[in-house]
C-alpha cells in the first residue's frame, strides 16, 4: 500500500472505492471538493487510527483528525510528489498531536532511570489479544510516556529524534520510554490475565 | 517447537501499526466548515489590504491637498487670461481696440482695471481679456528670470527643493511595508506556526524513501525576497483634460494672417524607463519602489502669439503663446513672418496674434519615484499580478520651440509648471520565469496624473497615460 504515488491506483482494502492518488492529489491542490472528499475517504479510517494512539480519548483524536485534516488540504501543494503521500500525511497527524500536547503539558525532566524487566509474549498469547484492548491501554499512558513510546516503538523514531521533536533530552526520552514499558506491560499481563509462565522475563 | 515470542514493544506496532477505524460522520462536515472558513479568511485578509492601501492613499492625498506643494512666486489671480463672458471669434474685423490701461505699461494698473472690467458689462470684456493677459506674461517673465538659468532646463532654487520628494517617498516606502507587515502576519499566522513546527524527520516504519522535502518549486519562489527591475515602455499619452482658461485667446485672431484656423493640440507618444527594486512581503505581496525616466510631448499647431516685450519693458523679440499645459513663454524669436509678426503694429499694441504655418512643441521630462504594490494572483513558471501605485514625478526638463515651416524660430518654455506632481498607476504584471533568477515581465499599466501638471489654479492639466511595461526583473538569493 505504501507504493510511490505517480502511476498508483489505490484500492482501499475494504473494496469500498479506487483512486488515482497523484491525479486526487492534484485536484485537491487546485482545491477540488470532490477530490478532497475521495482523499479523506480514502485516508480517514488510517488517519484516525493514528491519532487515536496519540490520545488520551476518541473526542480529542477527532479534534486532532480533523485539525490535521485541514493542514493536509491547504499544505498539499507543498507534498511535492517525493516520497510517500500516506507518509507525509501521518507526519501531519503526529505533528499535530505532538503540538497538541506541548501546549496541554508541561515537560518535567526526569533523568532516573529505572530498570526494565522486559517479559517476552508468546504468539498464541498475542492472537488472543485485540488491538482495541492495546489502544484503551495505551491510550491511558500519562501524555509523555504516550507519545515517547508511540514515537519510538511505533512509528521507529529514535531517541535523538524524539528528544529533538519534543523538545527534551535523550535522557528524558529513554526515562519515559522506560517507564511507559513498565506501565503497559503491566497492564497487558493484568488485563489479560496472563501467567507467568506464558512470559519470560528480560532485563532490557 | 518453539513459538515465536515478542516483547512489549513489538506487541503493540504489531497490532496497532496499522490500525484503522472509522471516525465519525460529523469530522468531514467539520474539516469542510473549516476549510470554507479559511477561504473566506483569505478573502477577508484581501479585502483588509485593499482597505489599507485604500485608506492610505486617501492620506496621503489629504496630506497632499493640505500641504499644497506649488511653487512659489506666482500669484494664480494674475496668471490667467480670464474671460467669463461669451466671447465669439470676430474674423471681419481682426484688430482689436487699444486696451488704454496697458498702454501705460503699469502692470499694478492693469490687474486693477480687470477686477474691474469684469464686474462691468459685457462690451468690455475682451479688453479685460487683454488686460488680464499682459500682467500675467509679466509675473510669468519675472518668475523666470528668477527661476531659468539654463536655457531648457528649470532647476531647483535650493537642495532642499530636490531632495524633499525622495524624503517623502522613503518614508512612503517605510510605512507601507510596516502596514503589509503586518498584514502579512496576520494572514499567515496559521501557515508559518505549522511550517516551523513541522519536524522534517521521516518515519523509518513507513517508507524508506519518504524523505519528504518541502516543494522545490516553492521554496526557491520563497527564498528571493528582494529583486531588482530594469523596465522599459513606450507611453501612449491622451490629451490630458483642460478644463482652464488659458486657450481663450484661441478665439481672438488678429494680425497678419488671412484664414483664423482653430488652434490644435496634439500629444506624442514618447517612452519610460527606469530600475526598480522590489521587496517580497509574503507569498503574494510585492512592494516596490525606484526610479523612472518619462516625458510629455505636445505639439500646437496654428498658435495664437502675444508679444510680451512691450508690457515688460524688455528690449528684443518675445513671446507669449497659450496651449492647453499652459502659456509658454518664448525668447529669442526670429524669423521673417515671426519677426513680422510681433513687430506688427497690432502687437506692439498687446494684440495676440494667429500664426500660420508654425508649430509650437512642448516637452516636460519628469523623474518619476514609483511606490508599488503587487499582488499576485498566480506565481509559478508563469505569473500574474494587480498592481498599483502612487508616484512622485520630479520635474527635471522644461522645453518649448517655436518652429515656422520646419525652422526653429524661437524657444522657451511652458510656465508655472509643478515641480512635483503625483500619478497613480493600476495595471496587470505578466511574468514568464527564464531562469530561477531572472524573469522575463510584460505589464500594461494605466497611469494618471492625480493633480495638475501646471500650478496655475484655472488649468486642470490632468493627462492619461497607457503603457506596456516591458521588464528584465532579477531576484537575489
Amino acid at each position: 500500500m505504501f507504493l510511490r504515488v505517480g502511476f498508483l491506483w489505490l484500492f482501499s482494502n475494504k473494496s469500498r472505492f479506487v483512486i488515482n492518488l497523484e491525479e486526487t492529489i492534484l485536484k485537491c491542490v487546485s482545491g477540488d471538493r470532490k477530490a478532497q472528499t475521495a482523499l479523506y475517504n480514502y485516508f480517514a479510517g488510517k488517519m484516525y487510527g493514528v491519532c487515536l494512539r496519540y490520545s488520551k480519548d476518541a473526542t480529542e483524536a477527532e479534534d486532532n483528525l480533523q485539525e490535521g485534516f485541514v493542514r493536509v488540504f491547504t499544505k498539499i501543494d507543498q507534498f511535492g510528489f517525493k516520497g510517500s503521500f500516506e507518509g507525509w500525511m501521518r507526519r501531519v497527524m503526529v505533528n499535530t498531536s505532538l503540538e497538541k500536547f506541548r501546549k496541554h503539558n508541561h515537560l518535567y525532566p526526569v533523568e532516573d532511570m529505572m530498570v526494565f524487566e522486559g517479559v517476552q509474549f508468546e504468539e498464541d498469547t498475542i492472537s488472543t489479544i485485540s488491538a482495541t484492548d492495546l489502544l484503551k491501554i495505551i491510550q491511558e499512558l500519562p501524555p509523555r510516556y504516550k507519545m515517547v513510546f508511540n514515537l519510538y516503538a511505533i512509528e521507529g523514531y529514535s531517541h535523538q529524534e524524539i528528544a529533538d521533536l519534543m523538545k527534551i533530552t535523550e535522557g528524558t526520552s529513554k526515562s519515559n520510554l522506560s517507564r511507559a514499558r513498565v506501565i503497559l506491560q503491566k497492564k497487558v499481563i493484568e488485563e489479560f490475565g496472563l501467567e507467568k509462565n506464558t512470559v519470560t522475563t528480560t532485563l532490557c | 517447537m518453539l513459538t515465536e515470542k515478542r516483547n512489549i514493544d513489538q506487541l503493540f506496532k504489531e497490532k496497532l501499526g496499522e490500525f484503522e477505524q472509522d471516525p465519525p460522520l460529523y469530522v468531514w462536515t467539520n474539516i469542510q466548515s473549516k476549510l470554507h472558513s479559511r477561504k473566506s479568511e483569505r478573502r477577508f485578509v484581501f479585502l483588509k489590504i485593499a482597505g489599507i492601501a485604500a485608506a492610505i492613499f486617501l492620506a496621503f492625498l489629504a496630506g497632499w491637498l493640505t500641504t499644497n506643494p506649488l511653487q512659489k512666486g506666482i500669484d494664480p489671480q494674475n496668471n490667467v487670461a480670464s474671460v467669463k463672458e461669451d466671447v465669439k471669434p470676430n474674423n471681419q474685423s481682426k484688430v482689436l481696440p487699444l486696451n488704454p490701461e496697458i498702454k501705460g505699461n503699469k502692470v499694478e494698473t492693469a490687474v486693477t482695471s480687470t477686477v474691474a472690467t469684469e464686474n462691468k458689462s459685457s462690451g468690455s470684456s475682451i479688453l479685460s481679456s487683454l488686460a488680464t493677459f499682459a500682467p500675467n506674461a509679466s509675473v510669468v517673465s519675472n518668475d523666470l528670470s528668477l527661476k531659468q538659468k539654463k536655457g531648457d532646463l528649470v532647476l531647483f532654487e535650493t537642495e532642499k527643493d530636490f531632495l524633499d520628494p525622495f524624503r517623502q517617498n522613503l518614508k512612503i516606502v517605510k510605512q507601507l511595508t510596516d502596514w503589509f507587515k503586518a498584514v502579512g502576519k496576520d494572514s499567515q499566522k496559521v501557515e508559518r506556526s505549522f511550517v516551523n513546527k513541522a519536524p522534517i524527520e521521516p518515519f523509518k516504519k513507513y517508507v524508506a524513501d519518504a524523505q519528504v522535502t518541502p516543494n522545490a518549486h516553492i521554496s526557491t519562489k520563497n527564498s528571493g525576497r528582494w529583486s531588482i527591475k530594469a523596465e522599459f515602455s513606450p507611453v501612449f499619452n491622451n490629451q490630458g483634460q483642460n478644463s482652464g482658461q488659458a486657450g481663450t485667446l484661441n478665439n481672438y485672431y488678429v494680425g497678419l494672417s488671412g484664414n483664423a484656423l482653430p488652434q490644435e493640440t496634439k500629444t506624442e507618444n514618447t517612452i519610460s524607463a527606469g530600475m526598480v527594486a522590489g521587496y517580497k512581503v509574503n507569498k503574494r505581496l510585492v512592494i516596490k519602489s525606484g526610479v523612472m525616466y518619462s516625458n510629455l510631448k505636445q505639439t500646437t499647431s496654428n498658435i495664437s502669439l502675444m508679444n510680451t516685450s512691450q508690457v515688460t519693458g524688455l528690449t528684443g523679440s518675445s513671446a507669449l503663446a497659450s496651449t492647453p499645459s499652459g502659456q509658454v513663454s518664448l525668447n529669442k524669436v526670429t524669423g521673417s513672418q515671426m519677426e513680422s509678426v510681433l513687430s506688427s503694429s497690432a502687437l506692439l499694441d498687446n494684440k495676440a496674434v494667429y500664426t500660420v504655418g508654425s508649430q509650437l512643441k512642448q516637452e516636460l521630462r519628469y523623474i518619476e519615484i514609483p511606490v508599488q504594490a503587487t499582488y499576485k494572483l498566480v506565481d509559478r513558471k508563469v505569473s500574474m499580478g494587480l498592481n498599483g501605485g502612487i508616484s512622485t514625478n520630479i520635474l527635471v526638463g522644461n522645453k518649448a520651440l517655436l518652429s515656422e515651416n520646419g525652422n526653429q524660430v524661437g524657444e522657451g518654455e511652458t510656465s508655472a509648471m509643478r515641480n512635483v506632481v503625483y500619478s497613480g498607476t493600476v495595471g496587470l504584471e505578466m511574468g514568464y520565469e527564464l531562469t530561477n533568477r531572472i524573469t522575463l515581465t510584460v505589464e500594461p499599466r494605466f497611469k494618471h496624473f492625480l493633480n495638475s501638471l501646471s500650478g496655475n489654479k484655472s488649468i486642470h492639466y490632468k493627462p492619461s497615460q497607457m503603457e506596456i511595461v516591458t521588464g528584465l526583473a532579477y531576484s537575489f538569493n
